[in-house]
């Protein structure tokens, strides 16, 4: 049967193999050691110290200690966050 | 540049990889695939009735497949003798098994509506014919005329439907698109070379 | 870093190793004029490219409209060839598809490229070339589809030569501004929306020559179409959206994405498995079955980045559900993101064989695309564009009470729509599988229920009239620059009017 054959073990292993070796660069070099900060870099500088009316009061309270104590929100707030 | 390299590599691996197993080893199976000596390639005027087809979108109603009849009513409901199978739609570019049966099966529609006439008249009005029917009228497939011109075929309408002066001439479209129906007729036995079957046996 | 100092100043240590790390966060965050200087460098496009989206929303809508109604009055506007059911179907298909979805998206993704690798666009002059050689493509292909040129294969109707090279070179040019400026991204991580996005313009260019190649004959014909058919739902209108929900999610709620790792394993999951599904379309029909047996098995395998996905957003609104009153953004993507797992889940239910022999070739099947095209991709678009027209145009939105009315008939028509065909579908299927009943009756069954509806496609299109409405007047009200007090400020929720903060 043609998926026997040699040709497609061979297309199948070019197309493989590289992204498999890059993934172990990657791998190898630490990229994937600090995912949760990838997941923070979107946030801009002090936006997650606003108030943000939805928030318990628990919820807002972890928030300020991972992130520094409340500002005041700007006039132009929902610029940010809506 | 990994990472980068990561995800784009990574992403076409995973396309190529369905390419494959979906496009590319098909095709080298099913190229061995005969047509049967029952089905005849389309004569010129079935050709073109089937572009009509195409364009006109009746794929968006209709199917052209009779499906195992392991898990299916196809077989039981008449809408053929077999389940369709490869080698019967060898000649098709583009294929047109349809997804929808808003309209009936026409796989076999040949067989089982053979009557010129009725075709015409159905799809001038599908609702002189079928009252219940929700198929669109094409009324643009045919010519309102005060007289036929010496080589024109008339259309016999029940009174009801047709026009109150002249007459509905078929033209060279709609002639051609039932001839293109009538030709659908698969009541030859499944042909030997049934690759289903094969790979199932393998 | 803390343990090597002595017990008594282990305390201060502490504080001290935790404002560091504060620090060094705010020093990796993006300051807002930054922002602004990202926003600044796509806005030609971006603009561009909603603008042309929203002509053709309406354009669709009028089209899906006339189609509903034809199924209602199979005898309404059948004298011109051009406004015949069978082209109108597939006119509505393309138009929302590659007009109003893809043009929406290429605008969603240039927008959060340069915000996500932080820098600039580049290419900008690709990308606004790119949108308007994709908008010549697919007109000349509309014009061509409504006067009878079509390669007949579902989703790929558009002419093979005239239409689709420029859609091919137009979805390039854009996907070559994202790419160079992924290329000349600031930032070390990429963050998951990038992966997303970034992916979806190489898989669309490869599905979409593979699927209009003129080589395949037969039962290979019907492959290639579902293959790219399924595709370009999984790979580009679902990728590109969910890049779009990681981003609003977080962003709004003001709390990163639950688990980076969940994320990952639903991007590579879905780019494993979502490509191999498109058989399961042609379950029972002439193919090989063991193609059709490997899409089922694809099927079932994508409940892991589906189930993935789903927890990972759940987990990060889950406690703040509170903010969709604020936020029609919010709102409109949290819908969204259920939405994809709904529609993903139905999916793979209907990609079982026990059901699919009832629910192949009936209207459940559109009940079904409907709720992955409309309460998934367009819901998750509306609330993109919520989210970035007024920062792109430096105005808030007029009127709260336009976005409720677009919300809740959208929304609301929508889940009519879907409903009234689930229902119809299955009536129909399961007589149709009665090999005792005429199929006069699977015609009767479903009639009420397209009846309902053409109600809901009117309900949508209300809803659509008011949001172009609301986006001409947000484009050109006479109010420059930021307001003041803006409507949706702080404690003012948008869409429920009573109830107070919690």
């Amino acid at each position: 049967m043609f998926a026997d054959s040699i040709a497609i073990i061979a297309l199948s292993l070019i197309i493989g193999l590289p992204p498999l070796i890059f993934l172990l660069i990657g791998v190898r070099h630490g990229y994937f050691d600090h995912v949760d900060e990838a997941s923070r870099s979107i946030f801009e500088e002090n936006e997650l110290r606003y108030h943000r009316p939805w928030e318990s009061q628990s919820q807002m309270q972890s928030r300020l200690d991972h992130h520094g104590p409340l500002l005041s929100n700007p006039t132009t707030e929902w610029e940010r966050w809506l | 540049m990994t990472r980068l390299l990561v995800l784009i590599m990574g992403a076409l691996a995973t396309v190529m990889f369905a390419l494959i197993v979906l496009v590319i080893m098909p095709r080298t199976m099913l190229a061995d695939i005969k047509a049967p000596e029952q089905l005849k390639p389309l004569s010129a005027l079935e050709a073109r009735g089937r572009q009509i087809y195409i364009s006109n979108g009746c794929i968006y109603c209709h199917t052209q497949q009779v499906r195992d009849s392991n898990f299916t009513a196809d077989v039981s409901k008449g809408l053929g003798n077999r389940p369709s199978v490869p080698a019967d739609y060898v000649n098709d570019a583009p294929h047109l098994l349809g997804t929808m049966r808003t309209g009936p099966d026409l796989f076999n529609v040949g067989s089982r509506l053979p009557d010129q006439n009725w075709q015409l008249v159905h799809l001038y009005q599908p609702r002189a014919l079928v009252p219940w029917s929700i198929m669109p009228a094409f009324p643009f497939l045919f010519e309102h005329k005060a007289k036929a011109g010496p080589n024109e075929k008339t259309l016999n309408l029940p009174p009801a439907y047709a026009p109150r002066e002249g007459v509905v001439v078929v033209s060279k479209d709609a002639e051609a698109i039932v001839a293109y129906l009538l030709s659908l007729k698969h009541a030859y036995p499944a042909p030997g070379n049934d690759l289903t079957k094969e790979i199932a046996n393998d | 870093m803390s343990s090597p100092l002595p017990s008594a100043t282990n305390k201060q240590g502490q504080s001290e190793t935790q404002q560091a790390s504060t620090l060094h966060h705010s020093e990796v965050r993006i300051r807002p004029e930054e922002v602004r200087a990202y926003d600044d460098s796509s806005r030609k496009p971006v603009l561009l490219a909603f603008f042309l989206a929203l002509v053709w929303l309406l354009v669709g809508t009028v089209l899906g409209d006339l189609s509903s109604f034809k199924f209602d009055r199979p005898d309404l506007l059948t004298e011109q060839a051009y406004l015949t059911f069978g082209r109108l179907r597939p006119a509505h298909l393309n138009v929302m598809v590659y007009g109003w979805a893809s043009t929406a998206m290429f605008a969603v993704s240039l927008w959060l490229m340069p915000r996500l690798c932080r820098t600039t666009l580049r290419w900008q002059f690709a990308a606004v070339s790119g949108i308007l050689v994709w908008t010549l493509g697919l007109g000349i292909g509309l014009v061509l589809l409504l006067a009878g040129v079509s390669d007949g294969l579902e989703w790929l109707e558009l002419d093979r030569y005239w239409a689709d090279p420029l859609l091919v070179l137009g979805a390039s040019l854009v996907g070559a501004s994202i790419w160079k400026t992924l290329g000349a991204r600031q930032v070390q991580h990429l963050y998951v929306s990038v992966w997303y996005i970034a992916a979806s313009y190489p898989w669309f260019a490869i599905i979409f020559i593979a699927g209009n190649l003129p080589i395949f004959k037969g039962v290979e014909s019907a492959a290639v179409n579902w293959f790219y058919a399924h595709n370009a739902l999984g790979l580009w209108l679902t990728t590109v959206n969910l890049g779009l929900i990681y981003y609003l999610l977080p962003k709004i709620i003001g709390r990163p994405i639950y688990s980076y790792w969940l994320s990952l394993v639903g991007f590579w999951g879905l780019a494993l498995f979502y490509a191999l599904n498109g058989m399961h379309h042609l379950i029972g029909g002439p193919l090989p079955s063991w193609m059709i047996a490997t899409s089922i098995t694809a099927s079932i395998m994508m409940i892991i980045p589906v189930v993935a996905v789903g927890i990972n957003q759940h987990m990060t609104v889950v406690g703040r559900f509170g903010a969709m009153r604020y936020s029609p953004a919010l709102t409109l993507a949290v819908i969204a993101a259920m939405s994809y797992t709904a529609v993903s889940l139905q999916g793979i239910l209907t990609a079982l064989a026990s059901v699919n022999r009832i629910t192949h070739f009936t209207h459940w099947t559109i009940a079904h695309s409907h709720l992955g095209l409309y309460m998934f991709v367009t819901l998750s678009l509306f609330g993109g564009m919520y989210y970035i027209l007024p920062r792109v145009l430096g105005r808030e939105w007029p009127s709260p009470r336009l976005i409720r009315a677009h919300i809740l008939l959208a929304g609301g028509g929508m889940v009519l729509y879907v409903l009234a065909l689930g229902i119809g579908g299955v009536l129909q299927g399961l007589s149709l599988m009665n090999p005792g009943e005429a199929f006069e009756i699977s015609v009767a069954q479903t009639k009420p229920w397209l009846l309902l509806r053409s109600v809901s496609a009117v309900i949508i299109s209300a809803g659509h009239l008011i949001f172009v409405y609301h986006c001409w007047r947000l484009a050109y009200s006479s109010r420059q620059g930021h307001a003041q007090h803006p409507p949706f400020f702080e404690l003012k929720p948008v869409l429920v009017k009573k109830g107070s903060a919690s």
